[in-house]
C-alpha cells in the first residue's frame, strides 16, 4: 500500500489537533467545574439539569415560604395564647363581681381593672405580624407550603387567627361576617359595642352594679380561643412535616444536579496527563516524518 | 555502420526516457505539498530502434507521462465531502447557540424560577413593596431573556442568510472559471494532442471539487475531459458554458433555502430550475439552508414557550400566567385580572418570541392589584395561582432546550460520520494520486540508473566507433 506524504502529515496533524483539542476540553472542565461544554454534549443532560434546578428552586420557594408561614404562625399562636388569657381573666372578674359580700363602691373599684382589660383584648385583637398584616384578618392569609410541582396543585395553610368563637360576647356578630365586615368592625361589635358583653361589663361596673349572665360566656370565649389555637398548632405540626420533607428532597435534589452537571475531578485530570502524552507522542512522530523518506537516507 | 548507429539510438533514447522520468518524478515531490496535484507516472514502452525487422535488440521510449487518477474514488470522495462540508457548515452555524444553550440552560432557567420565586413570595406577603418591585423586575428580566434569547438566534439566522450569497457569488465564480478551463482543455485537443496537459486536468479537478464543496453538485467528467456541474439533472456548468445561481426570495424579501439556476448573459434572464437546500443542493449552502429551517423551527418552539399551545397541552409562560390578550381573570375577590406580557399578535414563527414584553413597569403597575382600591394590595389567590404554573412553564423550557440540543448533537454526530468517511476516501484518493517519497526516491535511482546505463551504452558505441578508425588508420 501507497502511503503518501500528505497522508502521514494529516494523520499527526489531525492526532495532535483531537489531543490539543482534548486537552483544552478537559482544562476547561477543570477550571469551570462543570462537565458539559456545549448543549450538545449530552442533550438529556442538559434537559435534566433544567429538570433538576427547577426543582430546587421551587424547593427553594418553598423552604421561604414556610419560613414566612412559621413565623407568622408563632405571631398568631402568641396573640391567640394571650386573647385565651384575656378572656380567662374577664371570666375571673365577672366570677369575682359575682360575690354578694361587695358593695356598689367596691364593683365601681373594678371598672378601671375591666377597662384595661378591654383595652388589652382590642389591642390583641387587632395586633399585626412584623409584615403588617392583622394576625385575626378574617380573609385568611393562605401560605403555599408544599405541592404546585409536577401536576400537584400548592397545598396551603392559612396562618392567622380567627375571631368567629367570640361571637359569643355579642350574638350580632353574624357568621360569615368576614364577607361584609373589616376585622375593625367585628373587634368594636365584641369588644365595644353597646351590644358586646365586654362593654356591658365595664358599663355595670361603672354603674357600681353587678352583671347577670345566663352562662360563663367569657370562660366560654377563652375555650374558643385555646380552640383556635389548637387548630393552628395541628397546621404548624403539618408545616413541620412539610419543612423535614421539602429539605431531604432539596439534598437528593443537589446531588443529581451535581452529578448530572459537575466535573469528576480525578476523572478530568487523569484524562488530561493522557492526552497530554497521546499529544506529545504525535508531535514526535509528526517531527520525524520529514526526515522518514528514502531521500534522506540517501543523503 | 548502420549498427552503431542503432546503438547510439538505443543510448539516446535511454536518455530521453530516463530525462522525462527524472523530470516527472522532479515534479511529484515539488508537487507533494501542492492542493490537488496529481501525481505523475511515466510509462515507457519498449520499442524497435529501426524499421529493419532483422535487427536485434530494443530502444525504451515514453509512452506517455499519465496522472494517478481514480474516477469512482474521486468521484465518491466529493459526494462524500460535499455532505460533510454541508454537516460543517451546520454546526460551525450553531456553535453560538450550542454555547449560549448551555449557558441559558442555567441563566434562563434561574430568571424563569426567578419569576415563580417572585410571584412565590409575593403570595406570602402580597402588601409588600419590595415584594412587588422584584415579580415586577423578574417579569420584565423574563421577557428580555426570552426576547434575547430569539434575537440571538434570529441574528445567527441573518449571519447564515447573508453567508448564502456569499457561497452563491463565490460558487458562480468558480463556474466561470471552470468553464474556462473547459475551454482551454477543449482547445487542446483542438491541436491533435491526444491528452490535455494534467496541469489543466488538476485546476478542473481543484474548481469542480471547490464548487462541489460550495454548493454540494454533482461533478461529472465529459468524454472530452471537460468538468460538468449539475444540480440533478439541471447544468450549472456545462462544457464552455456556465450558467448562474441565487437564492430565491420569499414575497417578504426573506431569502429562502432554494437556488435558482439562469442564464443572467441573456438580455432577459431566464429561470431553467432550481435546487432544494439541503436536499438538491448541498455544501456549504446546503448547510446553511439546514440552519436556517432549524434556527426558524427553534424560534417557532419558542413562541409555543411564550404564550403556549393548548391544542398540544403545553403550557406558555404567558398563558400560564396571566389570561392571553383579550381573555380576563378574576381573582379570589373577583377583581379582574389583565395579562402581564404582551406579544406581537403575528402569526410569523418566531415573531412571538421577539416581540414578548412585560407590561409591569413597576411594583405598582402589578395587572391583577385591585382595580377599585389602589392602595389595597393584590389578592394572594393569584399568586398561588401563578406558582402552581412554574412545572408546566419551566418543563416546557426543558423540552425546548433537550430539542435544540438534541438538534445540534444530531448535526454533530452527522459531521462526525461523514468526516470519518471522508478520511477514509481521502486516503484512498491519496494511495492512488499522492506522492510518496520513498516511492520517489526509488524512481530517481531507476532513472539515474537508466541514464548511467543509456550513457555507458553510448560510450560503449563510442569505443567501439574508436577501435574502427583505429583499425582503419593503423594499416
Amino acid at each position: 500500500m501507497r502511503t503518501p506524504i500528505s497522508t502521514r502529515f494529516n494523520d499527526s496533524l489531525t492526532a495532535i489537533q483531537r489531543h490539543a483539542r482534548q486537552v483544552a476540553d478537559e482544562q476547561t472542565r477543570l477550571s469551570g467545574g462543570t462537565r458539559l461544554l456545549r448543549a450538545s454534549d449530552s442533550p438529556m443532560a442538559i434537559g435534566r439539569a433544567v429538570d433538576l434546578r427547577t426543582s430546587s428552586a421551587h424547593l427553594d420557594a418553598l423552604k421561604r415560604l414556610q419560613d414566612t408561614a412559621d413565623s407568622r404562625m408563632s405571631e398568631s399562636e402568641q396573640a391567640m395564647a394571650d386573647a385565651a388569657q384575656v378572656l380567662d381573666e374577664f371570666h375571673q372578674l365577672w366570677a369575682q363581681t359575682q360575690n354578694g359580700a361587695l358593695g356598689g363602691a367596691q364593683l365601681q373599684a373594678l371598672t378601671l381593672q375591666a377597662k384595661s382589660l378591654q383595652e388589652e383584648l382590642k389591642q390583641i385583637l387587632t395586633r399585626a405580624d412584623s409584615r403588617g398584616y392583622r394576625l385575626f384578618d378574617a380573609t385568611e392569609l393562605d401560605v403555599v407550603i408544599g405541592g404546585a410541582s409536577n401536576g400537584v396543585g400548592p397545598v396551603t395553610i392559612n396562618t392567622v387567627g380567627g375571631v368567629g368563637g367570640l361571637r359569643v360576647l355579642n350574638p350580632t356578630l353574624e357568621e360569615g361576617w368576614e364577607k361584609d365586615q373589616s376585622l375593625d368592625e367585628a373587634v368594636e361589635l365584641i369588644v365595644s359595642s353597646e351590644d358586646s358583653l365586654v362593654q356591658k361589663l365595664v358599663d355595670t361596673l361603672s354603674e357600681g352594679k353587678r352583671m347577670e349572665l345566663e352562662d360563663f360566656y367569657f370562660l366560654e370565649a377563652s375555650r374558643a380561643m385555646i380552640h383556635e389555637r389548637i387548630y393552628l398548632g395541628a397546621n404548624q405540626a403539618r408545616l413541620e412535616r412539610a419543612r423535614v420533607r421539602v429539605e431531604n428532597v432539596q439534598i437528593a435534589t443537589k446531588t443529581s444536579l451535581s452529578e448530572e452537571v459537575d466535573t469528576d475531578y480525578s476523572k478530568s485530570t487523569m484524562e488530561v496527563q493522557k492526552a497530554k502524552a497521546l499529544m506529545e507522542a504525535a508531535q514526535t512522530i509528526s517531527a520525524q516524518i520529514g526526515t522518514m523518506n528514502l531521500f534522506q537516507k540517501l543523503g | 555502420m548502420s549498427g552503431l548507429t542503432t546503438v547510439n539510438i538505443i543510448g539516446l533514447a535511454g536518455l530521453r526516457t530516463a530525462q522525462s522520468g527524472m523530470t516527472a518524478t522532479s515534479n511529484n515531490v515539488a508537487g507533494a505539498a501542492v492542493e490537488g496535484f496529481h501525481r505523475r507516472e511515466v510509462h515507457p514502452m519498449i520499442t524497435s530502434p529501426t524499421s529493419d525487422p532483422l535487427l536485434q535488440g530494443g530502444s525504451v521510449v515514453v509512452d506517455s507521462v499519465v496522472r494517478s487518477f481514480s474516477a469512482l474514488i474521486t468521484q465518491q470522495y466529493l459526494t462524500n465531502n460535499s455532505k460533510l462540508k454541508q454537516a460543517e457548515n451546520l454546526t460551525s452555524s450553531s456553535a453560538i447557540v450550542d454555547k449560549m444553550v448551555l449557558d441559558e440552560a442555567e441563566g434562563l432557567t434561574k430568571v424563569l424560577n426567578g419569576f415563580f420565586t417572585a410571584a412565590s413570595d409575593l403570595s406570602a406577603d402580597p402588601a409588600s413593596a419590595t415584594a412587588r418591585t422584584a415579580f415586577a423586575t423578574s417579569s420584565r428580566e423574563t421577557a428580555d431573556r426570552i426576547r434575547n434569547l430569539a434575537e440571538t438566534i434570529d441574528e445567527t439566522r441573518k449571519q447564515a442568510y447573508l453567508e448564502m450569497e456569499r457561497v452563491v457569488g463565490v460558487a458562480n465564480e468558480k463556474a466561470l472559471a471552470l468553464s474556462r478551463v473547459n475551454q482551454l482543455i477543449q482547445s487542446s485537443q483542438a491541436f491533435g494532442k491526444p491528452l490535455p496537459a494534467p496541469d489543466l486536468l488538476d485546476e478542473r479537478d481543484r474548481i469542480a471539487a471547490e464548487i462541489a464543496g460550495l454548493v454540494g453538485a454533482d461533478v461529472r467528467i465529459s468524454d472530452k475531459g471537460e468538468g460538468m456541474i449539475r444540480f440533478g439533472g439541471l447544468s450549472f456548468v456545462d462544457g464552455t458554458q456556465a450558467f448562474q445561481i441565487e437564492v430565491m426570495r420569499d414575497t417578504s424579501g426573506k431569502p429562502t433555502g432554494v437556488l435558482r439556476v439562469t442564464q443572467s448573459q441573456l438580455k432577459d434572464s431566464i429561470v431553467f430550475g432550481s435546487a432544494k437546500g439541503g436536499t438538491d443542493a448541498l455544501g456549504e449552502f446546503g448547510g446553511l439552508s439546514r440552519y436556517v429551517e432549524g434556527a426558524s423551527d427553534w424560534l417557532g418552539r419558542l413562541d409555543r414557550l411564550v404564550v403556549g399551545d393548548p391544542d398540544k397541552g403545553i403550557a406558555g409562560l404567558m398563558t400560564a400566567t396571566s389570561p392571553a390578550q383579550g381573555n380576563s381573570w378574576v381573582d379570589k375577590r373577583g377583581e379582574p385580572v389583565e395579562s402581564m406580557f404582551e406579544v406581537s399578535p403575528s402569526d410569523i414563527p418566531g415573531e412571538k418570541a421577539l416581540s414578548v414584553r412585560s407590561t409591569m413597569e413597576s411594583g405598582l403597575s402589578i395587572p391583577w392589584a385591585s382595580e377599585s382600591d389602589e392602595s389595597e394590595p393584590p389578592h394572594e389567590s393569584i399568586g398561588i395561582q401563578i406558582v402552581a404554573q412554574r412545572t408546566a412553564v419551566l418543563q416546557s423550557w426543558s423540552d425546548w432546550v433537550t430539542s435544540v440540543s438534541s438538534d445540534i448533537s444530531d448535526w454533530r454526530a452527522e459531521e462526525a460520520s461523514y468526516g470519518a468517511v471522508d478520511t477514509a476516501l481521502n486516503e484512498k484518493r491519496q494511495q492512488i494520486a499522492g506522492v510518496d517519497l520513498d516511492e520517489e526516491a526509488t524512481n530517481l535511482l531507476r532513472f539515474q540508473q537508466l541514464y548511467q546505463a543509456s550513457s555507458s551504452v553510448m560510450q560503449a558505441a563510442m569505443k567501439m566507433f574508436d577501435v574502427l578508425i583505429g583499425a582503419t588508420t593503423s594499416r
